[in-house]
């Protein structure tokens, strides 16, 4: 059974577009399925049909808290994690459950989207560059490797997802917690792949856009730093992070230096990961790292 | 946070990862700088695109003052303009009143002749409904005369048989007279016959009664004279 995942703050609209697409994919699986739609602080949702389940959560509390719960109460073995503001082509959600062999993490699709430089957000590579970890497009048409699922559209095994804790809610209300998964399940030697054939159509930020453009910032910087003090592991890497850090505190702007001036406070209680598995060099060099 | 408090802290953290020391120290410092360099480039980059969008600006702002000092000369010269166009306003308003009158005149005339058109259209199709109403009429009655004429024309012929067979009936009528006539002619001929015959008989069988009562007073040898009158008397009526 596939448990689709859809949380959603104030989407109504949005559902009203798009949840159509996204049973009509799922039902062209063949497979059981099932549609949480994760009201994020109980606003009001219009009529989502019947075979759609809609489960309130208290708060709002952020995209990682709530998917983390439709997780917990899923049926099925494999979650498909979605933003409301995404429309499944019908083929996208059978391609991706193809795609999803043992030892594979997560899958992908083509995420279409004004947001990306290349057209598809789906293929996404790690690039090591002042002491930062920076993400880019990875652009494909086979199917490759990647380094995080993004978390508008991907499906992945439930047990693996509940195994690796979830989103670090930590991260919330949003950025970062996408990659931090991706990163966790790769330092256990999963790996994640972006499947071209599957699409999908991202509008683009649509809750998040909603937010004033300083707290993206902050919340960016601070989610960014707290994911690699949390993560990196090797010496040398981390050291180099810290030298980063500075460059931002003397040279970075006010946004900068508050995130980072958060996510150090955060660190302070949360401290470093500590699962044993692949390297840091290995997990950065397997997605296009530099 | 000042930027200095949190460069303190991040310098705890260095200190607390050992990135103060040894070869971490020259992955902190390259890090450092190559960081630094992207921010700067990044805030360069940012600020040379201000400098750029400020620059368009400026120019864009002294075209906008050419075209201001332009727009202030166009201004004056519409101003008089303007002004003529008041006057010739005002003089069209008062045009413009007298036609609204003139309008409202029409408008009214407009009404009258608009109700009267209709009252017409009315009238005329009340008699176009009586026209066609008549025209059926009219088809009936030609029916009704077409139907009369050959009636008509059946009774002449009736009539005309029915004189024939008068004529007829009236030849007979004369010819039954006369037969009449000629049947009473006979009755009376053989009336008289009839009485002249019955008085003969009458008269014979008185004889011959005569002769019975004679003969039966008469003696025997009279009998045979006696018969043989009677048997002339037969005769007589037999004949």
């Amino acid at each position: 059974m596939i448990s689709a995942l859809v949380p959603t703050v104030t989407g109504g609209e949005r559902l009203s577009r798009n949840l159509d697409s996204i049973t009509a994919s799922l039902r062209a699986t063949g497979e059981p399925w099932e549609l949480l739609v994760l009201n994020d602080g109980g606003a009001d949702l219009p009529a989502v049909g019947v075979q759609v389940r809609v489960v309130v959560l208290a708060g709002p509390r952020g995209y990682g808290p709530a998917v983390n719960a439709g997780a917990r109460q899923a049926s099925g073995g494999r979650l498909l994690v979605l933003n409301d503001d995404v429309r499944l082509e019908p083929a996208a959600v059978r391609l991706l459950a193809e795609a999803l062999v043992p030892g594979v993490f997560a899958v992908a699709p083509a995420i279409l989207s004004p947001l990306a430089r290349c057209g598809d957000e789906g293929g996404k590579a790690a690039v090591w560059r002042g002491g930062l970890i920076e993400i880019e497009e990875a652009p494909s048409t086979r199917v490759h490797p990647t380094f995080y699922p993004v978390g508008c559209c991907f499906l992945c095994p439930t047990a693996t997802f509940l195994e690796l804790g979830g989103y670090d809610e930590t991260l919330a209300p949003y950025f970062w917690e996408d990659v931090d998964l991706g990163f966790r399940a790769r330092r256990r030697g999963l790996v994640t792949l972006h499947v071209p054939a599957a699409v999908c159509h991202h509008e683009g930020s649509a809750t998040i856009g909603g937010r004033p453009l300083r707290e993206r910032q902050v919340t960016w910087h601070r989610n960014r730093t707290l994911f690699q003090l949390r993560n990196l592991r090797d010496r040398r890497l981390r050291a180099a992070s810290v030298g980063a850090l500075a460059a931002q505190a003397l040279f970075g702007g006010p946004e900068a230096a508050e995130g980072v001036a958060a996510a150090l406070r955060l660190y302070a209680v949360a401290g470093p990961r500590r699962e044993d598995g692949l390297g840091d060099e290995e997990i950065l060099s397997g997605t296009g790292a530099s | 946070m000042r930027p200095s408090e949190l460069l303190t802290e991040v310098l705890r953290l260095a200190r607390q990862e050992g990135a103060l020391e040894g070869d971490a120290l020259r992955s902190f410092a390259e890090a450092l700088a190559e960081r630094a360099e992207l921010i700067v480039e990044e805030r360069l980059s940012r600020e040379q695109t201000l400098v750029r969008e400020l620059e368009w600006r400026r120019e864009t702002l002294a075209s906008l003052e050419q075209e201001l000092s332009w727009r202030r000369e166009a201004m004056a010269s519409l101003g008089q303009e303007l002004s003529w166009y008041r006057e010739a306003m005002a003089s069209l308003e008062q045009e413009l009143s007298w036609r609204r009158e003139a309008m409202a005149s029409l408008e009214q005339q407009a009404t009258a002749l608009q109700r009267e058109l209709e009252w017409r259209r009315g009238t005329l199709s009340s008699l176009e409904q009586e026209l066609s109403w008549r025209r059926q009429a009219m088809t009936s009655l030609q029916e009704e005369n077409d139907w009369r004429r050959q009636a008509m024309a059946s009774l002449q012929e009736e009539n005309d048989w029915r004189r024939r067979v008068m004529d007829g009936l009236e030849g007979e009528l004369r010819q039954l007279h006369a037969d009449v006539q000629a049947a009473r002619d006979d009755k009376d001929a053989a009336s008289s016959a009839h009485d002249r015959l019955l008085g003969h008989h009458r008269e014979v069988l008185a004889r011959m009664r005569s002769e019975l009562v004679s003969g039966v007073a008469a003696r025997f040898y009279r009998w045979p004279a006696v018969r043989r009158r009677l048997a002339t008397l037969a005769e007589e009526l037999r004949g």
